[in-house]
């Protein structure tokens, strides 16, 4: 009885707790379907508005975001695929394939992910310009696989340590290369863990802006930069703003969901340790 | 004239509307993108001239916004049948980034565009980095548009685009623009009508007036102003100081940049900004100018003496008080050396040093620059497209034709011919302003004194002056 008065306290507090997290992102999407009046209105309201779909009108027609989702998708998707075959087998070598000082290495590695990114955008955008590959998908393509590989390889690294030794030897003594035990042991094995670093990956380059801002200025602008021409001189467009971002939010809801028991199982299983 | 021109203007509307819904709808017209606003009126627009001969492709480089790029992107339309042979591409990047990734594109060197609209605060910085041309000799085969051009855009605002010199001698031609902003009074009109107070002429004035329609306890707060601790606070500082006959600068034009900041100007000025701190929004002493223009739509602000504002304050679908905001002058001090002094601002087209096509982006840049004059191969339709995208203009013409629709405009008319450019012009203006304005919002906010915040300020222009080596 004690359990089960115990149990149902914590999920009124996990509601709460989901409640409260969800109520910005409630109020966005609200704001998102509200008349501009109403946002601007002395009281604001919860309800008591006719929805409207100007935002979303706006956000396509003047702010050209459907330009922008097909940028991100295919600099994200990309980068996020590179990234993903590169940083298996280097997460293998650097985990199993003892590397002399491989724990150096793998700090090595990710070490350059604790470099903020302003510091080298200025060198990247001079190379890009020199170049001319300045407002391409291209180099968004480059220095997203750049940027997210070293920290791609320290979770996978992180997750291959804890899977059992015992395959890869049994594979080993059955003549499997290196190349066949990844691919054919490791990669089945190692699911959820590619998943979460998969996510986490995409997330990242998903939500980027500096590199983007810098690289690009038109044709090759992805939603993050386009949501910030919703906030225009001495006046912030909420609702554009707001429809934007929750544009840009169902994708990553859609993968989470699509994804969500290998993210469960790869976070228990300590991926991101 | 007028009739026939805003009839052109709101046909287009209405077809742009039609096209959409089959339903004319004010609210949907507002939402219309600007390259619609620009095909609607480009639709009847026969060219008494059309300029085959000039051709190759243009990029013009742009802020985002309503005020920029969407203009740019509402006269294209126009342009491309006078021109078309030339291919004119507007590309843009987010309003709070542009100004400094212009001057980041500039400092590579960076022939990615032909033309590049900026704000004039950015005018110093790029003339000291190479990146201007003069557009005298581009200009020269055109004297009567030029004049037309002179004679409609009032002097002071015109030779703030002449740099490196500012104002007094004029330097060469930077920029063209047709894009103008000054600040101004911002106030209700029916809060106003209804306390009895007519629009504040003087500072002391703007206090008593700010006292008298102070209400908190219905959260309507008399005033209201970006006083955030930055440049802003230095802008309104320097707005008042401008107003009682003070600057930062002993003589800016004849290069003696000795600071005079702690003045008894600058003694009134800190006065005047602290007595109406007590009747400001809470949040004023945070806020940037969209703070301010969002306090003022929602109707907790009642008036600000001295604001950039917005035209969209105006707009019926942005707020339910759109009829209520009123723009006038900003108020002047009340010695022998005060007067009316709008500091005024704007953004500007330019051809950067390294950017290619120059006859051509000229061409451009004269027909954006062309206001009503469609017998000087411009179109009556320029300005429509700009207005209708949400831009505001510098052409005294046009600001008239528009001003019974836009109140906005009517206090830009009034405040071109007393303007003054909003700081001074030299790369650390910025700089110079954001120290300053760290020490105005110190003394507003009772953390200094008024004398010890003007003696620092004084002190921190000096040592930003010698840093730079002014004084060498």
């Amino acid at each position: 009885m004690h359990q089960t008065s115990l149990g149902r306290l914590i999920n009124v507090l996990a509601i709460i707790v989901v409640a409260l997290w969800l109520i910005p992102v409630a109020w966005v999407a609200l704001t998102s379907i509200k008349p501009t009046k109403i946002i601007n209105a002395p009281e604001p309201t919860f309800y008591s508005f006719t929805p409207t779909d100007e935002h979303y009108i706006e956000i396509f027609d003047r702010f050209m975001f459907h330009r922008a989702m097909i940028n991100s998708l295919v600099t994200v998707g990309v980068s996020t695929l590179i990234v993903m075959i590169l940083a298996l087998p280097a997460a293998y070598a650097v985990a199993r394939m003892g590397l002399m000082g491989g724990d150096i290495w793998a700090l090595s590695i990710l070490s350059l992910r604790f470099m903020p990114g302003v510091v080298v955008v200025l060198p990247y955008f001079k190379m890009a310009n020199g170049f001319g590959l300045i407002d391409s998908q291209l180099a968004l393509i480059i220095v997203y696989t750049a940027f997210g590989l070293p920290f791609a390889v320290w979770i996978l690294r992180s997750f291959l340590l804890d899977l059992p030794k015992e395959v890869e030897e049994a594979g080993r003594l059955d003549g499997l290369s290196w190349m066949q035990i990844i691919f054919r042991l490791i990669l089945p094995m190692a699911r959820p863990g590619i998943a979460v670093t998969a996510i986490f990956t995409f997330v990242f380059s998903w939500n980027e802006y500096l590199f983007s801002l810098f690289l690009t200025y038109d044709k090759a602008t992805t939603m993050p930069v386009a949501l910030q021409k919703t906030i225009d001189l001495y006046n912030v467009l909420w609702g554009s703003l707001s429809a934007g971002a929750v544009i840009q939010l169902l994708p990553m809801i859609l993968v989470v969901f699509l994804l969500q028991q290998h993210i469960a199982r790869g976070l228990a299983l300590g991926a991101v340790k | 004239m007028k009739d026939r021109d805003i009839q052109a203007h709101d046909n287009a509307m209405k077809r742009i509307a039609h096209h959409r819904k089959g339903e004319v709808s004010r609210r949907r017209m507002m939402q219309t993108s600007a390259a619609a606003v620009g095909a609607a009126l480009a639709a009847d627009f026969v060219p008494k001239t059309v300029h085959a001969d000039v051709g190759g492709t243009i990029v013009h480089f742009a802020s985002s916004g309503k005020r920029l790029a969407n203009s740019l992107r509402a006269v294209k339309p126009l342009f491309d049948k006078v021109f078309p042979n030339v291919t004119l591409e507007v590309v843009s990047k987010p309003m709070s980034e542009a100004l400094t990734q212009i001057n980041t594109y500039m400092r590579s060197k960076s022939d990615a565009f032909d033309v590049i609209t900026q704000d004039h605060a950015q005018f110093a910085a790029l003339d000291a980095m190479g990146a201007l041309t003069d557009m005298g000799p581009y200009i020269e085969p055109f004297p009567e548009w030029y004049e037309d051009y002179k004679q409609d855009v009032p002097q002071r605002y015109r030779h703030m685009w002449n740099v490196p010199k500012g104002p007094a001698p004029p330097g060469y031609v930077a920029a063209l623009a047709p894009d103008g902003n000054a600040m101004m009074t911002f106030y209700r009109r029916d809060v106003f009508e209804k306390a009895g107070i007519k629009v504040p002429v003087t500072w002391d004035e703007a206090v008593e007036a700010a006292k008298e329609i102070h209400d908190p306890e219905h959260e309507r707060y008399a005033y209201c102003a970006a006083m955030a601790r930055n440049f802003w606070a230095g802008y309104q500082f320097y707005g008042i100081l401008r107003s009682w006959g003070g600057d930062y600068f002993a003589d800016e034009v004849n290069g003696d940049w000795t600071p005079t900041i702690e003045s008894e100007e600058g003694y009134q000025s800190l006065r005047i900004l602290t007595e109406l701190q007590k009747y400001a929004h809470p949040g004023s002493a945070n806020f940037g100018e969209d703070e301010v223009n969002q306090t003022f739509a929602q109707g907790h602000a009642l008036y600000s003496p001295l604001t950039w504002g917005t035209a969209t304050l105006n707009d019926p679908t942005y707020s339910e008080f759109h009829e209520d905001w009123h723009m006038d002058l900003t108020p002047k001090g009340n010695t022998p050396k005060s007067d009316h002094r709008a500091l005024t601002g704007g953004f500007g087209q330019f051809m950067p040093t390294w950017g290619g096509n120059r006859e051509t982006a000229f061409a451009w840049i004269k027909f954006l620059n062309s206001g009503d004059r469609e017998d000087l191969d411009g179109s009556p339709l320029i300005a429509d497209a700009i207005v209708g995208a949400g831009g505001q203009l510098s052409r005294a013409s046009t600001l008239s034709r528009w001003a019974d629709r836009k109140p906005f405009f009517v206090g830009l008319q009034k405040a071109y011919p007393v303007c003054v450019v909003n700081a001074p012009v030299i790369p650390e203006a910025y700089a110079i302003m954001g120290a300053v304005g760290e020490e105005v919002a110190d003394a507003v906010n009772n953390i200094k004194s008024t004398e010890d915040a003007l003696k620092d300020a004084n002190k921190r222009t000096k040592r930003i002056m010698e840093d730079s080596g002014y004084y060498d």
